[in-house]
């Protein structure tokens, strides 16, 4: 596995965040701040597409709803809260808790919102009617409620009193598993059958969830006094864990040998981190500042940039090999250029041509980098609408 | 552009081009315009005045409603999202801005502020009305004095306020003028007036010449305002007594009656009253005159001057124009100074030799707040156990705690028993204070309401010691009277129930704080919890120490879901079955899974070493060399399997399987990394990682007994033609707890060149072997001790019942066994997708077959259920 970059850096401005989390198609991501805001970002773009605020502490979780137009969160206020995520408006606002709540999670079809609380209640609260009470409560933890995770028909919780335990809807059981220290995080590998627990004792450990059993232990880092996530990749292949000192590790799942390590921001503990449900990307949060790790752009060629050019029927976009210029300032020279890519349309200043529609002689290639740069004198000329006759040009040139 | 324009571009237009002009339209004429300036209109231009006949002046929307489009109803408006905004009406709200202008009929117009205005006294500002409504009161007491010059310069010319403006005037001057000045319409005559003044004169005192007197202050006539319906000039009844004074407890020097003998005997002049009064003054003069001593002369000759009686005493030792008082006057009431405290030692307040001296002087109430009181008397008072550093050589006298008590509060520990004379004995050595646990008797002994009598308190004791006896009668107790002692049982009662100390059940449910209360530093960290195993057993703790999890640490206990837990989640509530219907199932439920788990335990050798296999149920496998497994497996078959209707078409099984293909399980990894640490010889641990996950075997056996009997084969299969069989078994009971789940990864993994191999030697070790590794394969919950109990919760198939006996012996030998590993090329994989839901065969019908057969036809079906795959 290749080496994951940081691609972008979201700036909360929420003091610290204390929760990260991909959405359930992995496009956007919302973190939870410590100034009882929540925030929805596009992490690709950096863009803060909205805030919530309305709970009257920390949030400490959140999640979004499979159709993503909800947000279920949860707070050090003691409540949990439905949002809507278009209006940022609170729709319910559930107050079962005698402490604060720790972990809020969807099920499978977000009817459901399961919370763990610091008063060693898990609750499970209807999203769907208006009942205020949790539908059930389970009271088995002895200690706080560190990470639930849900499953079309499980709901695994780890606890600090050192326990995992599974309920599992369909048999009527529920299935507690000691472990012996403190489980910070829990979550289930893609293919449901392995715990990843991370513990207090500085490890992550992988445990069969059948049978109970210890499959591999995965260590190098730091897990201190903190309440350290861990994550699995798409692909089940590697583990990945935060770290007191400020880095990420990753582990392959066999061999438990540490892979790679991202270095988010050094001494800092990453206590938060999301992976994205599909592909390589990785969501850290450290501080109030969460980086987006994957893979870099140009290496599988594609380009997300949304720069594209302007002229009619050509569809490119601004990569490595493409580059885009303005239109000229010089109303002359622009209406050449307007009448060489036909477009119709006012040329605003946002408009560009790509580099296409040029003939290698109109720019130099400047600088270190070898930017494409326009000459004064350039009119686009390649691959441009065809359906005009060239004595169109010509009666220009004249 | 478009082509049309190319065209346009080579002409050269000058000029500004007309409006395009259409044949078929002709410029109309112009139309008769009304001339606009006929109505009064308002500053929008809307007409604001009819003629009278149309409405006179104009309101709304052309006379009617406020909008165009008539009156809309006022609907409701959550206020919910908007709380904040929402603001009192005010009357401008539904005013035009015509209205508010100069003419309208609420003009705003401009004003200069208080301070600019010519104006010298601030304007009479309004009382808001607050919480106290009206002018404040000490705006009403302390008004600031304001002097006009006026009065300054009257005060200059020797005025006094209360006097009359004007020259001094003689006595009589005063009383001619007071007279003058009652006079209303005509004055009198010149002639007349000296007459009277002489007659005046005549009548008045000695002092008469010397002394000059400021006129009267002018009494301004004052018109009360008139607030009754009453005749002019007629004020009603009062409460005064028509003919006495005031009722008694009015007292009697300040109010008389308004009736009022003038002269002994003669008149009763009445003023005010009510009408008949007055109205038969003038006739009847006695009308209301009573019966009284006073009305009659005891003497001869007219009524004695009461002079005389003045002038004699004046002389003696008294100045000219006073009177020697005839009562003394009453004394001044002296109060006795406050007692001062008993421990009260006079000094001056605050001296102290150094400002670091801590104050000497206790506080006042001291013994009565909470925080006077030490730990020790507060848990006293609670009825604690005291700490045991906390006992103290009991030194009655001095100790605080019972000065304090025993002054100011009623309870008393041990040491005041002492001084209050209480006699039980075994109240004396006991400890200082009574724990929670032994409250039920003894709570009382440290509670002494009646303390301040003895008696009283050793008779509560008494009571309190046989309450529920019958209370004997004491000696003292026969100096009370039969009321007092009812009393004192009352009082007894009352105070048994009042002071009780938390009793045992509510002292129970609070313990001592193992952590610091910090609450005001929520910054100290709290210490590392290192022990914290929630309700872990001693056993569980070891295990997890020694790091043999899995059945050690492992605790399984019945939990029921919600039913709208399982709504959400569409699972299949539990519990919703008849109870009826577990008892009349067979022990064995005939879910696929069943069959196969059981047939993976057929061979010994494979059973040891599946128990390390704790594997995965692959939804995400993929699929390979599907067509290769189902033309072998056809070869295989064909000789058993008669109908080829029943096959499930496993090519369309295999396709169907969609999107998870990328996905491998952590199985398949850990099967991957294996192929590569046997090729390297890696390390030994990855090896062992390994064991747990090699299924490839366990798919060995399922192929084991493929050829068993057809028959059994036949009546499983669920297919139209066969169709007796199948009425064989059609009134058996369903199989409610079916296992609905997709299948999970059991079939990954299917090694079926295997088959052939395993299943000539293999049927009768098949019965035996049955074993137990179900659980870990499968998923499915097996317990073994509790089954019977557990019936109602578990889903999913049955255990058979010979595999129960098996389950606990096996997990020792399993990991012995060496796994063996197989490139994957070399393994044919048959995969079986969740999605081909014939590969889901009902097993229903074969639930009532004799159950002797159980076993053997497991193993058929689960060879009938290949063969359906293969073909």
């Amino acid at each position: 596995m290749t080496e994951l970059k940081p691609l972008t850096t979201l700036n909360c401005k929420q003091q610290v965040v204390r929760a990260v989390r991909f959405n359930v198609d992995g496009t956007y991501c919302l973190t939870c701040g410590a100034d009882k805001k929540i925030k929805l970002w596009n992490p690709q773009r950096q863009l803060l597409l909205k805030t919530y605020g309305g709970h009257a502490n920390e949030v400490l979780d959140a999640a979004g709803s499979c159709d993503s137009s909800q947000i279920i969160s949860c707070s050090a206020d003691k409540s949990v809260i439905l949002w809507d995520v278009t209006t940022g408006q609170p729709l319910r606002r559930y107050r079962g808790h005698a402490s604060s709540v720790t972990r809020v999670k969807y099920n499978e079809e977000s009817t459901m919102a399961i919370s763990g609380s610091v008063d060693n209640t898990v609750a499970f609260w209807d999203v769907l009617s208006r009942r205020q009470e949790p539908v059930q409560v389970l009271k088995d933890a002895k200690d706080t409620i560190t990470s639930i995770q849900i499953t079309d028909y499980e709901v695994v919780t780890c606890s600090v009193d050192s326990h995992v335990r599974r309920y599992d809807l369909r048999v009527g059981k529920m299935v507690s598993d000691f472990i012996g220290h403190i489980i910070t995080f829990g979550s289930l590998t893609h293919d449901g059958q392995c715990y990843i627990l991370s513990c207090a004792d500085s490890s992550v450990k992988l445990f069969d969830k059948d049978s109970g059993e210890l499959l591999n232990t995965f260590t190098g880092h730091e897990s201190k006094d903190y309440l350290l996530e861990n994550a699995v990749n798409a692909k089940d292949s590697h583990i990945i864990s935060g770290s007191a000192t400020g880095e990420v590790f990753f582990w392959d799942l066999i061999s438990s040998k540490v892979t790679s390590k991202l270095v988010h921001k050094l001494n800092k503990p990453i206590v938060s981190l999301s992976h994205h449900p599909t592909e390589d990307y990785l969501l850290t949060a450290c501080e109030d500042e969460v980086i987006l790790w994957g893979f870099s752009m140009g290496k599988n060629g594609e380009s997300n940039s949304n720069k594209c050019c302007s002229v009619p029927q050509c569809k490119s976009r601004y990569t490595n090999e493409i580059s885009l210029f303005f239109f000229p300032k010089d109303e002359a020279m622009r209406k050449r250029w307007t009448d060489a890519t036909k477009i119709e349309k006012r040329v605003t200043q946002d408009m560009q041509v790509c580099s296409r529609h040029f003939v290698k002689n109109d720019y130099i290639l400047s600088g270190v980098a070898k930017v494409r740069r326009l000459k004064k004198t350039a009119v686009p000329t390649q691959n441009l609408p065809w359906q005009f006759p060239n004595k169109r040009n010509n009666c220009h040139s004249a | 552009m478009s082509d049309s324009d190319s065209d346009e571009e080579n002409a050269i237009s000058y000029g500004t081009p007309l409006d395009p002009y259409e044949e078929d339209e002709i410029p109309s004429k112009r139309k008769f315009q009304q001339q606009p300036d006929q109505f009064a209109v308002d500053a929008h231009g809307r007409r604001r005045f009819h003629g009278a006949f149309t409405g006179g002046f104009s309101a709304g929307f052309g006379n009617t409603v406020g909008t165009a489009e008539g009156w809309t109803p006022a609907t409701f408006k959550s206020s919910r999202g908007d709380k904040a905004q929402i603001a009192s009406q005010r009357a401008e709200d539904f005013m035009d801005e015509e209205d508010r202008s100069e003419y309208g009929i609420a003009p705003q117009h401009m004003q200069t502020q208080s301070e600019f205005s010519g104006r010298k006294r601030p304007a009479q500002h309004r009382y808001h009305d607050g919480p106290i409504p009206g002018e404040p009161v000490l705006e009403q007491l302390l008004r600031p004095v304001h002097e006009t010059a006026a009065v300054r310069m009257l005060r200059a010319m020797g005025w006094r306020a209360g006097q009359g403006v004007g020259g001094r005037q003689t006595r009589a001057q005063k009383k001619a003028s007071g007279d003058q000045h009652k006079v209303y319409g005509c004055y009198m005559p010149e002639e007349l007036r000296p007459a009277v003044e002489v007659n005046s004169d005549s009548s008045d005192s000695e002092f008469e010449y010397e002394t000059l007197f400021a006129p009267d202050d002018y009494d301004p006539y004052v018109l009360q305002r008139k607030s009754d319906r009453f005749g002019l000039g007629y004020s009603g009844l009062s409460r005064h007594s028509v003919l006495g004074s005031l009722a008694g407890e009015y007292g009697q020097g300040s109010s008389k009656s308004h009736l009022v003998m003038k002269d002994k005997g003669r008149k009763v002049s009445i003023r005010g009253q009510a009408f008949g009064v007055g109205a038969l003054e003038a006739d009847d003069e006695d009308i209301y005159a009573t019966e009284d001593m006073s009305h009659y002369d005891f003497s001869l000759g007219g009524a004695a001057p009461d002079k005389p009686k003045a002038k004699g005493k004046q002389e003696v030792n008294v100045l000219e124009g006073f009177v020697r008082a005839s009562k003394p006057l009453p004394a001044v009431p002296s109060y006795a100074p406050p007692a001062l405290p008993r421990d009260y030692t006079p000094l001056a307040a605050g001296a102290r030799r150094t400002r670091f001296e801590p104050t000497a002087a206790l506080p006042r109430d001291q013994g009565l707040g909470r925080h006077e009181l030490t730990a020790e008397a507060r848990g006293s008072l609670l009825g604690e156990a005291p700490t045991p550093k906390a006992i103290v050589p009991t030194e009655p006298p001095e100790d605080p705690i019972a000065k304090i008590l025993g002054r100011n509060v009623n309870f008393a520990t041990d040491k005041i028993e002492i001084i209050d004379m209480t006699k039980s004995a075994n109240e004396k050595n006991t400890d200082d204070f009574i724990s929670i646990k032994d409250s039920g008797k003894e709570v009382t002994k440290v509670f002494k309401p009646f303390v301040s009598n003895p008696a009283k308190q050793a008779r509560y004791e008494k009571y309190l010691r046989d309450k529920d006896s019958v209370v004997e009668r004491e000696e003292d107790m026969d100096r009370l009277t039969a009321w007092e002692r009812d009393r004192e049982m009352a009082e007894f009662e009352q105070a048994a129930k009042l002071y009780k100390p938390l009793s045992g059940v509510m002292g129970d449910r609070f313990t001592h704080a193992s952590e610091p209360d910090d609450a005001l530093n929520p910054l100290t960290a709290v210490s590392k919890s290192s022990s914290n195993h929630g309700l872990a057993s001693k056993e569980q703790i070891d295990a997890a120490k020694a790091g043999a999890y899995g059945v050690m640490t492992r605790r399984e206990t019945p939990w029921r879901p919600e039913g709208l837990v399982c709504k959400r989640f569409n699972v299949p509530e539990l519990g919703t079955r008849p109870e009826s219907k577990n008892e009349d199932k067979p022990k064995i439920s005939y879910s696929i899974f069943n069959y196969l788990e059981t047939s993976v335990h057929d061979k010994e050798s494979f059973t040891k070493e599946q128990s390390h296999f704790s594997g995965s149920k692959s939804l995400n496998r993929e699929t390979i060399s599907n067509d290769k497994n189902n033309s072998k497996k056809s070869t295989n078959d064909k000789t058993t399997i008669n109908e080829k209707s029943n096959n499930p078409q496993p090519g369309t099984s295999a396709t169907s399987d969609t999107g998870f293909n990328k996905r491998l399980t952590v199985a398949e990894l850990f099967l991957k990394e294996s192929e590569d640490a046997l090729k390297d010889k890696e390390t030994v641990a990855v090896t062992e990682t390994i064991n747990k996950f090699d299924k490839m075997d366990l798919y060995k056996s399922i192929f084991l007994s493929d050829e068993e009997d057809d028959s059994a084969l036949t009546n499983e299969v669920p297919s139209k033609n066969d169709n007796a069989s199948v009425f064989d078994f059609i009134d058996a009971p369903k199989n409610v707890e079916r296992n609905l789940s997709p299948p999970r990864g059991i079939f990954a993994n299917i090694d079926f060149d295997e088959i052939n191999s395993w299943k000539r030697n293999a049927e009768k070790k098949a019965e035996e072997k049955s074993d137990a590794e179900k659980k870990q394969i499968t998923n499915k919950p097996v317990d073994n001790n509790a089954e019977m109990d557990n019936e109602a919760f578990i889903y999913g198939p049955k255990i058979p019942d010979n595999l129960q006996k098996r389950l606990e012996e096996l997990p020792e030998k399993e990991k012995i066994e060496k796994p063996v590993y197989r490139s994957k090329s070399e393994r044919e994989v048959v995969e079986v997708s969740s999605s081909s839901s014939d590969s889901w065969v009902e097993a229903k019908e074969v639930k009532s077959k004799k159950k002797k057969k159980k076993n053997k036809k497991q193993k058929k079906q689960k060879k009938s259920k290949h063969k359906k795959k293969d073909k």
